[in-house]
């Protein structure tokens, strides 16, 4: 049985819903709000039971068909209940890998259950209400609901629901919960899917390894927490009043899809309130370089200032600067790149220690970073680890905040764009200085490290619940889309790559692109067929390898054996051991992917030439006459093909050097064993 | 007890007197790690050599390393151990096998293969005292790692005063890995004394001697110690700095040289913390000859 559904009093919640819609009426809209995109706005009012680690809440939703086919049912997200047991489908998917520790243990189950759902006019729905499961069919999974409407509603017709919901936090296993005092409060409230006409409602099931889709809208959000407690929210703060023993604090957010927010009391964290100064956080290097990758003048890369708010655990409060500074950078290299970020805030909540698996996750106008206290102390200071989560969750902010893909269906879309992206900033950090601690320089080399340690074809393209582990699905969407990436970049240019993909930005600025919209703006913009990377590459699995394969010399001189001369057969007068040489050098092509790859050829004499081999037969031979020999060969001798799985063969020398790179490996091994001797 | 002070010229002679053990423990230095090198050549040494002299990036070859030592990395990792546990046992008995033929030998001619069968025989006693010294080097360190999350959770001190406290915290990891070598260093020869069986006490009564003449321990461990380290950095630095110094007919005597000067120092100072003078041409041993028991 599920959670069961019943109908409750709520006239205290209606009360408050009131004062939401007096708010929301009042004060401008932020930013202008494209009226197109704008599909559904909700008004909630909850309160927090911090004891319980419960929320009460009314939830008035007004929704509107904008496409071409009519509907009369409405599908819901019931996310917390993928916590209510172990049995829901998320837990099965935990409990299938190694990450089946990860329970919210006896008392941590959460949960979620509408206890009322009407039209605005006041027609009861709760008996229309039905659970659904369009994933895998589990009668344990509670986490999407459908709603019967006892009429249709047409393109461009809209429905008001009125909702009112319990829910229970669970304890922090994934994203959202509680963990002591500290309650990060993410996927909370009854939230609808999205209605894609003919497709019906997209609303899947929340999986182990997915994250979220939903439209864009505006959120008008009350929340009442015990007095004083610190509160990071999606969105603006409009005010915050004591009512009794409790503050109730009010938010708006514009052109947003979800809505997440953190409260803890002060003893536990604390909060930064500063700010993006583009003057004084841009640096000067970064707007000459972006300005002359992106063909533009500076003046037209100028980003406004905006507001930052951290809330950090005050164990990590040494932290805060360096997070800070991380925030600051990302923003610059994303605005500078990718374009201004475009609302005026962004909230950054660190979770404390016990609440880590809520961190490293993405919200409209807020993320959760992650960090140890011991962060701030060397050696773990000399990681990178701050600044790769801060920047990586930043650029969310860019691809799922506002180009607003299907994070079930095309996870890769937002979160292989996103690492790429993060690897690229962490790349201009490091080389030019701008967080002198780290000492690991290492970016896309980790991508390629954990890549290799796959052995079959990772398909990339596909529902995250249907690659066959969690780990490979993070791999395949993250690591390896990054890698194809910098692929194109290192076969297109990087220039060429970054401008396609601040042309993808700007047309699909909130809105719901896929991944053939991705392939279409690439193509467009480079002039390239992309065949071998949306084809090969991410729906086939396929990796690319070369290889070169033999090379051999041999004297061209005069023939031995019989000469054909005057119309019979002469004996020749030479043996072949003189005249210039005859090189054949054999590459291959040892994957299926097919793709132009660079060849450099490096004569005895010094003489370097670079030729293109097209890559598409399986093998070439290509024969030269030299009065030299060659010296050496390497096929991709600019690293170009990030993705390339094999890369020992890619290089070939006349004389094998007969000290490798691991000439040292020998001495340092002895002054290791020196260990041995004190312990004796 | 023996109050006698460790002497750095004592080791010296003794070191050079037993020449064959110096041979003997530069051998089994150089050997120990040929399994590895092995594995690691026969893995990846054909790809490696088609690898240009310069032009590759440091993640490029790390990533040509990984995709061909990854396949056979257990067989590595196990090369590796074993012959550090190789060099570590040989240790032990070498270390045994002096103490028992200098204690119960007077001035008797040096014989690496008696040397060798004593210290076979009583290899045991002193494999204790060895893993003593393990212990108390992991004990310690534990101590240290205690230390620095008790710093490291008073966060909201100046940083000065953090980095004064790790400063100090590496100090006391590398102090403590000097006392427990000191300690296992006299308390080796103090496990050759007639009537002696309990390793562990041994290595109590080292280390209390070691407190109690703190300077010269240290000065000599350090007059050894440095020279040796040395000598194992030198052909690091020297392949690193002047690539002529890594081929192989070069490396390979810049190595034989650096293990040969290991060894001796080696030999050295655990000669220099003997109680006994029985070897030295320095007149009779302070206590004559033993008997065995
Ligand atoms: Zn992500």
């Amino acid at each position: 049985m599920g959670p069961p559904v019943g109908v409750v009093g709520y006239t205290r919640a209606v009360r408050a819903l009131v004062a939401v819609l007096l708010v929301s009426l009042a004060g401008p809209a932020w930013p202008a709000a494209g009226e197109g995109r704008r599909v559904v706005d909700y008004e909630i009012d909850v309160a927090l039971d911090p004891v319980r680690h419960e929320l009460r809440g009314a939830q008035r939703v007004r929704w509107r068909n904008t496409t071409g086919v009519a509907t009369s049912e409405i599908w819901l997200h019931l996310y917390l209940n993928a916590f209510a047991s172990s049995r829901s489908t998320m837990m099965t998917e935990l409990a299938r890998e190694s990450f089946g520790r990860r329970r919210p243990g006896d008392d941590g189950w959460g949960w979620t259950r509408i206890t009322r759902i009407a039209l605005a006019g006041g027609v009861d729905l709760i008996r229309g209400m039905s659970f659904e499961r369009p994933d895998d069919g589990n009668p344990d999974d509670f986490t999407v609901a459908r709603v019967a409407l006892p009429y249709e509603i047409r393109p461009g017709e809209s429905v008001e629901l009125e909702l009112e919901f319990e829910a229970r936090l669970p304890r922090v296993v994934l994203r959202t919960g509680y963990a002591g005092d500290f309650h990060m409060v993410a996927q909370w409230f009854p939230k609808l899917g999205v209605f894609e006409g003919e497709r019906g409602w997209n609303c899947h099931q929340y999986h182990a390894a997915s994250e979220f889709y939903a439209d864009f809208g505006s959120y008008n959000v009350a929340l009442t927490v015990p007095r004083g407690w610190v509160v990071g929210a999606t969105g603006e703060p409009v005010s915050r009043q004591p009512v009794g023993s409790e503050d109730r604090l009010v938010l708006r957010a514009r052109e947003v899809h979800d809505f997440a927010w953190a409260t803890a009391p002060p003893s536990l964290m604390s909060v930064v309130e500063t700010d993006f100064e583009p003057g004084r956080d841009i640096p000067r290097i970064w707007l000459d370089r972006a300005a002359a990758a992106l063909g533009r003048g500076a003046g037209e890369l100028e980003l406004p200032p905006m507001s930052i708010r951290l809330l950090v655990p005050r164990s990590q409060e040494a932290l805060a600067p360096r997070m800070i500074r991380a925030v600051r950078l990302g923003l610059a290299w994303f605005g500078l790149h990718l374009g201004p970020y475009p609302y005026p805030q962004l909230t950054v909540v660190s979770p404390p220690p016990e609440a880590r698996a809520a961190g490293g996750m993405e919200y409209p106008t807020m993320f959760t970073t992650g960090a140890s206290r011991l962060d701030a102390f060397p050696p773990r200071s000399w990681r990178r680890d701050i600044e790769s989560v801060t920047v990586h969750e930043l650029g969310h902010q860019y691809f799922q905040g506002v180009l607003a893909s299907n994070e079930v269906e095309q996870a890769w879309l937002d979160e292989g764009l996103v690492s790429w992206a993060e690897n690229r900033c962490l790349d201009d950090i490091i080389a030019d200085r701008l967080a002198p601690e780290i000492r690991n320089p290492l970016t896309w080399e980790t991508d390629q490290l954990l890549l290799s340690r796959v052995e079959q074809p990772l398909v990339v393209d596909r529902p995250v619940w249907e690659h066959r582990l969690i780990a490979e699905s993070y791999l395949a969407s993250y690591d390896k889309t990054a890698l194809a990436i910098r692929t194109l970049e290192g076969v297109l240019g990087e220039d060429r790559l970054l401008r396609a993909m601040r042309a993808y930005v700007d047309d699909f600025r909130f809105r719901h692109p896929t991944g053939d919209d991705l392939r279409a703006v690439l193509e467009r913009e480079t002039g390239h067929q992309l065949t071998w990377l949306f084809d090969g590459v991410l729906r086939n699995g396929l990796t690319p390898d070369w290889a070169v394969l033999a090379v051999r010399h041999r004297r061209v001189g005069e023939p031995e054996g019989m000469v054909w001369r005057d119309g019979r057969w002469h004996e020749a007068d030479e043996r072949g051991e003189t005249g210039p040489w005859r090189v054949d050098i054999e590459l291959g092509r040892r994957s299926e992917l097919v793709g132009p790859v660079e060849v450099e050829l490096r004569w005895e004499s010094g003489r370097v030439e670079r030729r293109t081999w097209d890559g598409r037969a399986r093998w070439v031979r290509w024969t030269e006459e030299s009065s030299e020999r060659l010296a050496q060969v390497a096929v991709d001798p600019d690293f170009a093909w990030a993705l390339e799985s094999r890369r020992s063969d890619n290089h070939w020398r006349d004389e094998p050097a007969k000290t490798g790179p691991l000439w040292w490996l020998g001495d340092a091994l002895r002054l290791i064993g020196l260990v041995a001797v004190p312990g004796s | 007890m023996t109050k006698a002070r460790p002497s750095w010229s004592f080791g010296l002679r003794t070191a050079a007197e037993l020449w064959r053990v110096v041979a003997a423990v530069f051998v089994v230095s150089e050997l120990v790690f040929v399994p590895a090198q092995i594995v690691l050549q026969a893995a990846a040494g054909e790809a490696l050599g088609h690898l240009p002299d310069d032009g590759l990036p440091v993640g490029e070859i790390a990533l040509i390393l990984v995709e061909q030592v990854g396949p056979v990395w257990p067989a590595l990792l196990t090369a590796a151990l074993s012959g550090w546990c190789a060099l570590w046992l040989w240790t032990v008995l070498w270390h045994a096998g002096v103490v028992r033929w200098l204690v119960f030998s007077g001035r008797r001619d040096v014989r690496l293969a008696e040397i060798l069968s004593r210290g076979l025989l009583h290899w045991w006693r002193w494999a204790r005292l060895a893993l003593t010294s393990v212990a108390a080097i992991g004990l310690g360190h534990a101590g240290v790692w205690v230390g620095y999350r008790i710093v490291t959770d008073r966060a909201a001190t100046s940083e000065l005063l953090i980095g004064v406290w790790l400063v100090t915290l590496a100090g006391l990891a590398l102090l403590v890995v000097l006392l427990a070598w000191l300690a296992g260093l006299r308390g080796a020869w103090l496990l050759g004394e007639p009537g002696r069986r309990s390793a562990v006490l041994a290595w109590v009564d080292g280390l209390a001697g070691t407190l109690r003449q703190p300077v010269s321990s240290v000065l000599t461990l350090v007059l050894w110690a440095v020279p040796a380290v040395a000598a194992a950095a030198l052909p690091l630095i020297a392949g690193w700095r002047l690539e002529a110094l890594r081929g192989p007919l070069a490396g390979a005597a810049l190595g034989g040289l650096a293990g040969l000067i290991q060894a001796f120092c080696w030999v050295g100072l655990f000669a220099s913390f003997a109680p006994v003078r029985g070897v030295g041409r320095d007149g009779p041993s302070a206590q004559g000859p033993g008997r065995e028991p």
